[in-house]
């Protein structure tokens, strides 16, 4: 009978002789329309004569303690109008719940703590960026301190974790970067080559890709999607190892986890990521070569010799970059992970912040390294 | 409650069977479960029981057999049907699975926000009258899960699971974890829940004291099936292999080297 009475919603009535409100229904969790119940109570009892009014069960009534609250609801405005409600006729098992909710010691919340406002989040928010570039700094610092001394043994660097970071961070992006760097190359080309065709001018579409490819396309979009794919992926996996204790468990261990974990990855970004840009400066060049042989007439022979001409320079300034995208790419995602407190939600929000922030870095340092290029006369 | 639901058992399984690929978990599996009762689930490691409490809970679907929650056919049941079932269970399971971005008032209230027509300051007292009746204190309503002990995660978790006034109360090793004094508060306050609120609990559980403590009914997992039920006493009574070696752990766990008990 129980699948009846959850589908009837709680509901009351006057009646008289003696006076009485009667309640049927699913007064339950699932059953009650508080404000509508309290409200039509209050009419309800405005219909009947003054005196006490005794609460009455119906047969198939139900009560838990959702609907015992409402009930003292009901109770407590009617007494604000001068009502009594008399309880005592409603079944033992009505009683026994409603005693339950009588012995709870604090029937509302404490006040909720107050959350920053307006002036005080201003100053919440720079003193939770200065502690963060606080623990960037000696975080860095301790990358250092562990790093300066394997430089020295460098047999004692765990290979086989540097291994299976390359693995996962270079040749597993193999097709990721290729592909897209060969479409930017592809789109580059498109552009260059509408206004140089005005000019007469096809040849330099070759030039023109094989300069801002090696220069800055290629590095740019090799360590974009490192950023995006390993950085992220360094956060959230040192981050939840911080939330299973795994990095406590090293440190019981007396294993340094910045040696075991951190210096592994880094080690792998920074020989990573000057092979991908290689990789992707190739891909470029080829999808700008398919495009300006194939759109705009240029003789794939002439291309490649025009290629061919160009300085060296070119490339070594785009490689020049990548072992600092790197470093910054590895530390950022680290130091997210290693910096997660406590729970899941917490690694979700290191991984964001770190994709962002290596994003940022990177295009922020490749702005810096353009200017001193161009200062230097490169 | 009327009449009729009384006589009809919280549970009834009939010829359960699970299995992943070739691997048999449970094959005809019988089980009932009468109301108002404190149910404990034992078993080895191994033996399933997360999978038929996942079963029960309507997690996932056994392969064969017949489940019946409160006298209905869950197989039977319309989408409709099934949520309204579910709301009549309420489920903690073993790391609490509070949510995190929500605190423990919040976690505590979202039940009833989703599921009961509630203003705002009714769903405050009723989140707070359960977090109360599991034994957690008011002051700590206002903390994230993660600033919770476990005890406190246990309890909070409890009080979730108690939000809509369940009439069936899983349990999922809900003293493993807690130190012995914490373990046995926790005991005393399912055997109250069951007294005040008179509602049906099914607890998986390893821990003997809460077995013979705190169960009116033990039911033992073994050999893909139900290979015994009945109080904790007539169990450790049993001659099968399987029950003598689990309830003489405890017995017998004292006077044992490193080399006898490897």
């Amino acid at each position: 009978m129980d699948e009846i009475a959850a589908s009837s919603p709680a509901r009351l009535h006057a009646a008289s002789e003696p006076p009485r409100l009667v309640l049927e229904g699913a007064w339950t969790a699932a059953g009650v329309k508080a404000e509508a119940l309290i409200a039509a109570a209050a009419q309800a009892l405005s219909a009947l004569p003054e005196g006490p009014v005794a609460l009455e069960a119906a047969a198939q009534a139900e009560l838990d303690t959702v609907g015992a609250l409402v009930l003292e609801h009901i109770a407590a405005e009617a007494k604000a109008k001068g009502r009594v409600l008399d309880f005592s006729s409603l079944p033992p098992a009505w009683q026994a719940t409603r005693s339950l909710i009588a012995h709870v010691a604090q029937r509302t919340p404490p006040p909720a703590p107050e959350p920053f406002s307006g002036f005080a989040y201003i100053g919440k928010v720079a003193v939770d960026l200065a502690r963060h570039y606080r623990d960037m700094l000696a975080f860095i610092g301790e990358v250092t301190l562990h790093l300066l001394p394997l430089l020295v043994r460098p047999w004692r660097i765990r290979w086989d974790s540097v291994i299976v970071e390359i693995e996962a961070a270079g040749v597993r992006a193999v097709p990721i970067v290729a592909l897209l760097s060969f479409l930017i190359g592809v789109v580059l080309a498109y552009q260059a080559g509408v206004t140089l065709d005005r000019f007469g001018a096809n040849v330099f579409i070759a030039d023109m890709i094989g300069v801002v490819v090696m220069r800055e396309m290629g590095p740019m979009i090799a360590a974009i999607l490192v950023a995006g794919r390993t950085g992220s992926s360094y956060a959230a996996q040192l981050g939840s190892m911080r939330v299973t204790q795994e990095i406590d468990a090293l440190r019981s261990l007396a294993l340094p986890p910045v040696e075991m974990l951190v210096i592994p990855r880094f080690l792998a970004l920074a020989i990573t990521l000057p092979l991908l840009t290689t990789l992707a400066n190739a891909a470029g060049v080829l999808g700008g070569m398919v495009v300006a042989t194939g759109g705009f007439g240029l003789d794939w022979t002439v291309g490649l010799q025009r290629l061919g001409r160009l300085e060296n320079t070119h490339y070594w300034v785009g490689l020049v970059k990548t072992p600092v995208f790197a470093t910054v790419i590895a530390l950022i995602g680290c130091q997210a992970g290693m910096s997660v407190r406590g729970s899941a939600l917490e690694v979700g929000r290191a991984t964001t912040s770190s994709v962002v922030q290596a994003i940022f870095w990177v295009i922020v340092l490749d702005a810096i390294f353009s200017i001193a290029f161009r200062r230097l006369g490169l | 409650m009327s009449e009729v639901s009384e006589e009809t058992p919280a549970i009834e399984v009939h010829g359960l069977c699970n299995r992943f690929g070739a691997h048999v978990v449970h094959e005809g599996l019988d089980l009932v479960v009468p109301r108002g009762k404190v149910v404990s689930l034992v078993g080895g490691s191994g033996s399933g029981k997360t999978v038929l409490l996942n079963n029960l809970i309507m997690l996932t679907r056994p392969a064969a057999g017949s489940i019946r929650i409160l006298g209905r056919d869950v197989a039977a049941l319309g989408r409709e049907e099934r949520i309204r079932l579910q709301l009549r269970l309420g489920v903690m399971f073993q790391q609490g699975a509070l949510f995190t971005s929500l605190t423990v008032l919040e976690n505590v209230m979202l039940p009833l926000a989703e599921h009961a027509r509630l203003p705002r300051r009714l769903r405050e007292e009723a989140a707070m009258l359960k977090i109360q009746l599991a034994g957690l204190d008011a002051d700590a309503v206002h903390r994230h899960p993660r600033e919770l002990s476990g005890g406190m995660t246990k309890r909070a978790a409890l009080a979730r699971a108690l939000a809509l006034d369940p009439e069936i109360l899983f349990l999922d090793e809900p003293t493993s974890g807690l130190d012995p004094v914490s373990a046995r508060a926790f005991d005393r306050l399912v055997l109250a829940l069951r007294d005040a609120l008179g509602v049906t609990i099914f607890q998986i559980t390893h821990d003997l004291d809460s077995i013979f403590g705190a169960s009116d009914l033990v039911v033992f997992l073994a050999r893909k099936k139900v290979l015994a039920a009945g109080t904790a006493e007539e169990l450790a009574q049993r001659p099968e292999p399987e029950l003598r070696a689990y309830f003489s752990a405890r017995a017998g766990g004292s006077n044992c080297s490193l080399n006898t008990c490897l």
